[in-house]
């Protein structure tokens, strides 16, 4: 059985956004502009949802669940934008813990 | 203190008033189906609500007041021998129709706070 | 905006419960006494019917809601006799009978009974409608607080 040597040229497969950024703020799929857009994109939800909502008060949707679909998708979005966010603080306070 | 409750939670709370006052027109329809001369009455709402939800600012519905009004809508076809107009399978399934759209507006309210609150508590770091 | 009383709701089917059962004891008597050639009153039987009105509700007087005074259910207004003739029927040998055997039998058709019985119970059934869904929605309303 072979152990892989510790400085495998292989296939460590780096996550290209966090690396690139770390070389650079101009890179185009930079760390704050992937959050960023996750952001826009969970906003978009829930002014998709509050949409939906609207339309069903006034009547131009028929069916029930294009709303509730449209409230889950908003609500798992923003939970796990809120998961996301925790992860990040906890992983940057343990960075700042390693430097000591 | 306003909490962050956006437009569409104060269209839910509103349209949950709409429905609360529908269901009594509705009990009252149906109380009354062997009065005579009594005519069907509803709630008239529909065209308010379109327009206080095209303005963009959430305090345009708090001019947003539905009625009860006799209804007009095939009021001469269908009176019976004693001048009472209440149909009772139309009332029965408005009923019906009233209490499901109802609970739907309780649980999108609800989810809406859900969200609101998960704001609020995530933030355990 | 509110309609004062939440529960009222309960009110107006109760009162169209109680109308409608009003409508059935009248209708039981009239069928009870389809045969009664003698009333306390002197004479056959005669039918008597129900006579309900919409009234105005007395707690929604002061509600914001335009035409709210209008939801205060029904009442049995009186309860009147029915001024059409008695059936004559021919029984000669009946203690009643006139002069050429016919005896005045109350004005009762057991038929338009049965009809108007089933009305009653039909609109009984659906009072009673209202008043579970109404105590399904009050109980989904709870769900807004959540877990």
């Amino acid at each position: 059985m072979g152990v892989s040597p510790i400085n495998n040229n292989g296939n460590i497969p780096a996550n290209n956004e966090f690396v690139n950024s770390v070389e650079g703020e101009d890179q185009k799929s930079s760390f704050k502009n992937t959050l960023g857009g996750f952001i826009n994109e969970i906003n978009d939800l829930q002014t998709k949802a509050d949409a939906s909502i609207e339309n069903f008060a006034t009547g131009k949707v028929e069916n029930v669940h294009e709303v509730m679909i449209a409230m889950a998708k908003a609500e798992v979005s923003f939970k796990f934008m809120m998961e996301a966010r925790n992860k990040l603080v906890e992983t940057y306070k343990e960075v700042m813990r390693m430097q000591m | 203190m306003n909490i962050g409750i956006d437009k569409s939670a104060t269209l839910l709370e509103k349209m949950l008033d709409v429905s609360s006052v529908k269901h009594k027109v509705i009990a009252n329809n149906i109380a009354n189906v062997n009065t005579p001369g009594y005519k069907k009455m509803e709630v008239s709402f529909a065209d308010q609500l379109e327009k206080a939800v095209n303005e963009s600012s959430m305090n345009k519905f708090d001019t947003f007041q539905p009625k009860i009004v006799i209804s007009k809508e095939d009021a001469s076809e269908a009176i019976r021998n004693d001048g009472n107009n209440v149909d009772m399978d139309k009332e029965v399934s408005s009923l019906v129709k009233n209490t499901l759209t109802y609970s739907i507006y309780t649980q999108l309210l609800a989810k809406k706070y859900e969200v609101v609150k998960s704001a609020i508590e995530g933030s355990r770091v | 905006m509110s309609i004062d009383n939440m529960f009222s709701v309960f009110d107006i089917s109760g009162s169209g419960l109680s109308a409608e059962r009003v409508r059935m004891n009248v209708i039981a008597n009239n069928i009870a006494n389809a045969n009664a050639t003698e009333t306390p009153e002197g004479g056959p039987y005669r039918r008597e019917q129900v006579e309900f009105s919409s009234l105005l509700s007395k707690t929604m007087k002061n509600s914001d809601i335009k035409g709210a005074e209008r939801l205060g259910g029904v009442k049995v207004q009186q309860i009147v006799k029915s001024e059409e003739p008695f059936n004559k029927v021919f029984i000669p040998g009946h203690p009643k009978a006139d002069a050429k055997g016919f005896v005045n039998m109350p004005n009762v058709s057991v038929m338009t009974e049965m009809v108007d019985m089933i009305t009653a119970s039909r609109a009984y059934e659906a009072n009673l409608a209202v008043i579970n869904s109404s105590k399904d929605m009050n109980n989904k309303a709870l769900s807004i607080i959540g877990k």
